[in-house]
């Protein structure tokens, strides 16, 4: 009988293994939907500069992450906006209907990106600059995230550092005539003007300047010239500059516009030259070493031109967009519905190489600013923290705008 | 008086720079009809061969030199594949070297990068010198110098040479010319060549001033362009008195008026073109 039942048992179990080998394999769980992001980018036009930074920066940050997000891989869209409003427009039209992206970022010029916000007010879809925003894009709505913060808030820490740190009591403006350099430049003159400085001049240059040299005849001598340019017009102004002989300190009141190749090619005309930026790969702390040899370790074996060193600090705020999706993302556990990757954004705490960052409820950029000061070390131009100003509210604040008078 | 002084001055050698990189548009279209508008992008490529050549430890002038040969033999090229075939077909030719302005820059784009980019005149123009209570670039005063030679050798050329009375024959009436045994074509190919030549020896020129960058074709072919219709096409004299008009014009707007700095070279042309649309020195066509 025992054995009987012995016999009995090993037959079930011969069955019951037979039954399991023979059971169809379970189904493969369906692949993760990737997250999409879009990048509106400047491959060509006049911001074309920084992009291959730019693009070296978004990569960068998909690294981080491993290439996925709450077990989603991420997708990076590029497009070329041209730099250009209208193609803007048109690329972002294409990223959201037809690759149906979950985000979208940039493009670099301000007045590119204030359209694609604009555009967006109907679907909501969040929406981070790159460098800073325009305040009317911000205005636009919740799916709008300037980490970087605003022009004039850029400026302002500018015109703050030459009063009270530098000293300066005198200065003579020369900008483009466009919008974002109006606004950069007027955040630094309120804030100078608000502590007691004068504004002495402001000359506005068209936009396809090449010849400085009649702008520069009628400056006033000041203590310092504040200025704001385009990186084209800003390398043009600045060699034009000291072609005439002018010696007064230059301060480009707002983010620089001069990658350290522009620096290397101004020479020794370039030491302490001073800007404002909220990432620099100059700012001396362990934590962005470190994040520098990050970048070398993933994009170093490029060439020199497509970002193989953090030369731009446009690739640093690309870098930052991008990651500061990705943590959102993490959030949410990988929902990127539009309304919860919005609050996601507004509630965000996220930690950076520069210190943490957050969004204010305009959705604009809480942080450190730093002041930038072009400095030699060896054979290489480059910056390096001046002054900081540590989790300020990335704009102007209120109380100061409009202390410059009107010119 | 010294400011007055030193935006004359601004003005002429801005000016210069205009006119040797005008002068080859204005002889392509007046000699051969040939609106050529790729001639922004040899000015281009006169700019980064000649930075090419510094970067490599070349000489100034040899860079410069080489700015203007290469210009001239991408301008032949041009000339022998494409531009001969399209003679009198000016629609056709704008479409062409319209596309090429965009394949040039986008070449230049892969090779140089996205920066605009300068290389330094030679150390002895590299200081300013004053003038009064103000200082001047003493490089843009050698541009003045430049400008001037380069004027009395091309007027020499185009008005005092067999070579040149072949150009003009050719320019006032080309098939009597060609029935007297004028090789037309070969005319064609080296006027185009000149051409070609001196907007890349003024690319390299310019490089010190306003630096080089792939996206200029189309900004500084727009200057020549308003040189040409008011100075005249086909005339080395009016080429630069166009030039000096605008350049000094623009100065003094930009200096004086510059609300207005904007629109003072279009005055100018809109004025021209209402008054002498054939320019202020321009051949009349038989």
């Amino acid at each position: 009988m025992k054995k009987k039942i012995i016999t009995l048992l090993g037959i079930v179990c011969l069955v019951l293994i037979l039954v399991a080998c023979a059971a169809p394999a379970p189904a493969p769980a369906p692949a993760a939907k990737p997250v999409k992001i879009g990048n509106l980018a400047c491959f060509t036009g006049h911001s074309a500069d920084a992009n291959p930074w730019m693009l070296s920066g978004a990569e960068l940050a998909i690294y981080e992450f491993g290439g996925e997000v709450a077990g989603r891989p991420i997708e990076l869209i590029n497009e070329d906006s041209a730099s250009d409003p209208t193609i803007a427009v048109d690329k972002a039209r294409k990223m959201l209907e037809v690759d149906k992206v979950d985000v979208l970022i940039g493009p670099l010029p301000a007045s590119a990106a204030a359209a694609v916000s604009a555009f967006l007010v109907e679907s909501r879809t969040p929406h981070l600059g790159i460098c800073e925003n325009m305040l009317e894009s911000i205005q636009l709505g919740d799916h709008v995230f300037a980490h970087d913060g605003t022009h004039r808030g850029t400026g302002y820490v500018v015109g703050l550092y030459a009063y009270d740190v530098l000293g300066l009591r005198a200065a003579t403006v020369m900008h483009d005539d466009i919008i974002f350099a109006e606004e950069f430049v007027q955040g630094g003159m309120d804030a100078f003007v608000s502590r007691g400085g004068k504004i002495i001049q402001r000359q506005r240059t068209p936009m396809d300047t090449m010849d400085y040299g009649p702008y520069l005849t009628a400056m006033k001598k000041a203590d310092a010239i504040m200025y704001w340019f385009v990186p084209h017009n800003a390398f043009r102004f600045i060699n034009q500059y000291y072609e005439y002989g002018y010696d007064m300190p230059l301060l480009q009141t707002g983010c620089t516009t001069l990658g350290e190749q522009h620096l290397r090619d101004i020479g020794d005309n370039s030491l302490g030259m001073i800007s404002a930026a909220s990432y620099d790969a100059g700012i001396d702390t362990p934590a962005v070493r470190e994040f520098v040899d990050r970048w070398v370790k993933v994009n170093g074996h490029k060439a020199e031109e497509q970002g193989r060193f953090p030369a731009y600090n446009e690739g640093l705020t690309m870098y930052m967009s991008v990651r500061l999706v990705l943590e959102a993302i993490k959030a949410t556990n990988g929902d990127t519905t539009p309304a919860v990757l919005r609050k996601a954004l507004s509630n965000l705490k996220a930690d950076s190489p520069w210190g943490p960052v957050s969004f204010n409820e305009d959705g604009v950029g809480i942080g450190n600013k730093y002041v930038l000061k072009v400095v030699k070390i060896g054979d290489r131009y480059t910056r390096t923290d001046a002054h900081s100003y540590e989790q300020i509210v990335r704009d102007e604040p209120a109380e100061v705008k409009g202390a410059a008078p009107k010119m | 008086m010294d400011l007055l002084v030193i935006n004359l001055l601004n003005g002429i050698s801005f000016g210069m720079i205009l006119f040797l990189f005008a002068m080859g548009l204005s002889i392509t279209l007046g000699v051969m009809g040939v609106l050529n508008l790729t001639h922004g992008a040899l000015f281009m490529i006169g700019g980064f061969v000649g930075l090419s050549v510094v970067n490599a430890g070349g000489n100034f002038w040899l860079a410069v030199l080489l700015g203007g040969i290469t210009a001239g033999l991408v301008g032949l090229a041009m000339e022998w594949l494409f531009l001969r075939r399209l003679y009198r077909q000016l629609d056709d030719q704008v479409l062409l070297t319209l596309g090429l302005v965009y394949i040039l820059g986008n070449i230049a784009l892969w090779i140089y990068g996205g920066r605009v980019k300068i290389f330094r005149p030679p150390s002895l123009l590299a200081s300013p010198i004053a003038i009064g209570d103000y200082t001047f670039p003493l490089y843009r005063l050698a541009l003045i110098a430049i400008g001037v030679v380069a004027f009395i050798g091309l007027w020499w050329l185009i008005e005092r040479t067999r070579i040149g009375a072949i150009i003009r024959a050719g320019m006032d009436n080309r098939e009597m010319a060609t029935g007297l045994g004028v090789n037309y074509p070969l005319a064609c190919s080296a006027v185009f060549t000149l051409g070609a030549f001196v907007g890349g020896f003024a690319g390299s020129l310019a490089t010190p001033v306003i630096g080089v960058v792939f996206t200029m074709s189309l900004d500084i072919l727009l200057y020549a362009l308003i040189v040409v219709v008011v100075g005249g096409p086909g005339s080395v004299l009016g080429t630069l008195v166009g030039a000096l008009i605008i350049g000094v014009i623009d100065a003094f707007g930009k200096a004086l008026i510059q609300d207005f700095a904007m629109f003072t070279m279009y005055i100018v042309l809109i004025i021209m073109l209402l008054v002498k649309p054939a320019g202020i020195l321009g051949r009349k066509q038989v």
